[in-house]
């Protein structure tokens, strides 16, 4: 399912620039959406949904216009969505819980209902639980049923925003496969901060920067800009006041830093190889000094 | 099934579950229990009960109950709306294909028949427990008769306050002013010098279904000679149901404005 995103703002009340002359088009597959806290992921995918309308801007998801309540509505159909903050109704179980949401969706057969409910309970591996007050799962437990219920219509196009916080280290790794498995068939828009998320499912990815599209490409070519970039730094004494530090460890009484930064922080540091978070981290540097000379 | 009946049968049950709405509807129901038995010796209450007809029986002990019912309502109602968005459901259900407005009735709807639940049970349980011993049907026909037109009308119409009332503030100060909307509204004076709603169409007692319809003594209709009067016309059956259907349609106009505040709060 093709998403074409053209020229899209968004305000909100106290006006508040969430999203600027955004586009973006997604022909398939899996996208990655980075950004920092407050960059407008959350807010372009609620665009997305049709949760929030645009102030200015087109929105076309398949051969569906998001400004019409059709289009909405047909959109929403299959749409899978899994919403940073989920919340659940902690007097339900996990299997009502989901059978209500399915019932929602538009599952109307009964059996089909709980067979689905089932299937998708053993997937994300809380059917020993199902029957239990979703007021007594964690964090990582609640975060399976929000995947749950984004996967009960079998949709078309899955958001997911900020999937693996709050999952344990195994849990993240077997969700990261799933989304990979999910989007071989379908649209997958994964929304998060967690730049190891997008590296290990992603090979095309979106970067957002204060309300702004600040990149759009593949992970690879990313990477590469943070080539002659990236810097390891074996001191005891102070961090040069250059570049960002992206890493610290110990190492035999001093520390040793991987740095990002467009220049050689120190006449001791050694180049090295960069990977996709010294990629975005020598995006958003960039990006930040010509937001800065911009204002100036 | 759709989004109303779906989103009806869950609010339902949810809303069973809770403690307080059993611990809310039965308090009233019990200290009424008590002050009828310690308000007469014993003898004295069996005779009363024995003499009485099951019609007058039914009525008063509704009129002895029903002032107590909006602020219960209004208490155990208060946060059943604004509660999705603090759990942060809203926007999962709000991006499901369906219509917000048949889930916001669908959700009045089973809240409200929730609430009705203990009520019935003890109100209708009340009233079967007297035909039985006075071998009357009738003491079961005048429990339905009253719970449909008085005490439904009056759940549909605090309900729909509590789904308006706590999108415009803290529910914990709505439930203070549902206490407090229940004294002026209610049982008030009707010769207050404070202009009040008490014993007009709209009082939340019922005074004008109530009074002409089931002829309780409890009961304040008619011209007062205060402010408001206008709302307090002669007591005839015309005016019983203009009231019910203002109550009623009352009921409608707030759950409409509520569902339009949801709506603009949620985008």
């Amino acid at each position: 399912m093709r998403l074409d995103i053209v020229r899209v703002s968004k305000t909100f009340r106290g006006k508040v620039r969430a999203l600027e002359d955004v586009s973006l088009t997604v022909p398939g597959g899996i996208l990655g959406l980075l950004g920092a806290n407050g960059a407008g992921k959350t807010t372009l995918m609620r665009l997305l949904t049709g949760l929030i309308r645009p102030d200015s801007g087109r929105i076309t998801i398949g051969d569906h216009d998001m400004a019409t309540a059709d289009g909405r509505l047909a959109v929403q159909r299959v749409l899978g969505y899994l919403p940073q903050d989920l919340g659940v109704y902690p007097d339900l179980t996990a299997r009502q819980f989901l059978d209500y949401v399915a019932l929602l969706k538009g599952l109307d057969d009964r059996q089909y209902r709980r067979r689905r409910v089932g299937e998708l309970l053993e997937l994300v591996g809380i059917a020993d639980a199902a029957d239990r007050k979703l007021r007594g799962y964690s964090g990582g437990m609640r975060r399976r049923v929000g995947i749950a219920q984004a996967l009960l219509n079998d949709p078309e196009l899955l958001i997911v925003d900020e999937p693996t916080s709050g999952l344990d280290p195994e849990e993240r790794i077997r969700f990261r496969t799933l989304l990979s498995q999910l989007a071989e068939r379908r649209t997958v828009l994964l929304s998060t901060h967690i730049v190891d998320d997008v590296a290990q499912t992603c090979t095309e990815l979106a970067v957002l920067g204060q309300g702004r599209l600040i990149y759009r490409g593949t992970v690879g070519d990313l990477t590469a800009r943070a080539k002659g970039q990236v810097w390891s730094l074996v001191t005891s004494g102070q961090v040069p006041p250059v570049g960002t530090v992206v890493a610290a460890l110990p190492h035999d009484g001093a520390t040793r830093y991987r740095i990002v930064a467009a220049t050689r922080p120190a006449a001791d540091a050694e180049p090295a190889a960069p990977t996709l978070e010294d990629g975005y981290v020598a995006l958003a540097q960039q990006h930040r000094v010509t937001a800065a000379e911009t204002t100036a | 099934m759709t989004a109303l009946a779906a989103t009806a049968r869950y609010e339902l049950r949810m809303q069973l579950r809770k403690p307080a709405i059993w611990i809310a509807t039965g308090l009233p129901f019990g200290l009424w229990a008590l002050f009828a038995v310690l308000g007469n010796d014993s003898t004295g209450l069996q005779r009363h009960l024995r003499e009485t007809s099951p019609k007058v029986w039914i009525v008063e002990a509704l009129g002895w109950f029903t002032p107590a019912l909006p602020m219960v309502f209004g208490i155990v109602l208060a946060d059943r709306l604004v509660r999705d968005r603090k759990l942060g459901v809203a926007k999962l259900l709000d991006v499901t294909p369906t219509n917000r407005s048949a889930r916001l009735v669908g959700k009045y709807l089973g809240a409200c028949a929730a609430t009705a639940v203990p009520v019935a049970l003890v109100y209708l349980g009340v009233a079967a427990a007297f035909m039985v011993w006075r071998e009357q049907p009738a003491a079961l026909w005048w429990g339905l008769a009253t719970f449909a037109v008085i005490v439904l009308p009056l759940l549909l119409l605090t309900g729909s306050l509590s789904f308006l009332g706590p999108q415009l503030m803290p529910t914990p100060l709505f439930r203070v002013l549902i206490v407090g909307l229940w004294f002026w509204a209610g049982v008030t004076e009707v010769e207050s010098e404070f202009p009040s709603f008490a014993g007009t169409l709209l009082s939340l007692t019922m005074d004008y279904p109530l009074g002409v319809l089931f002829d309780s003594p409890n009961a304040t209709t008619g011209p007062a000679g205060v402010a408001l009067d206008f709302l307090r016309p002669q007591p005839t059956t015309g005016a019983a149901l203009l009231a019910l259907a203002l109550i009623l349609g009352l009921a409608a106009a707030i759950l409409a404005a509520a569902g339009a505040l949801n709506a603009r709060t949620s985008e």
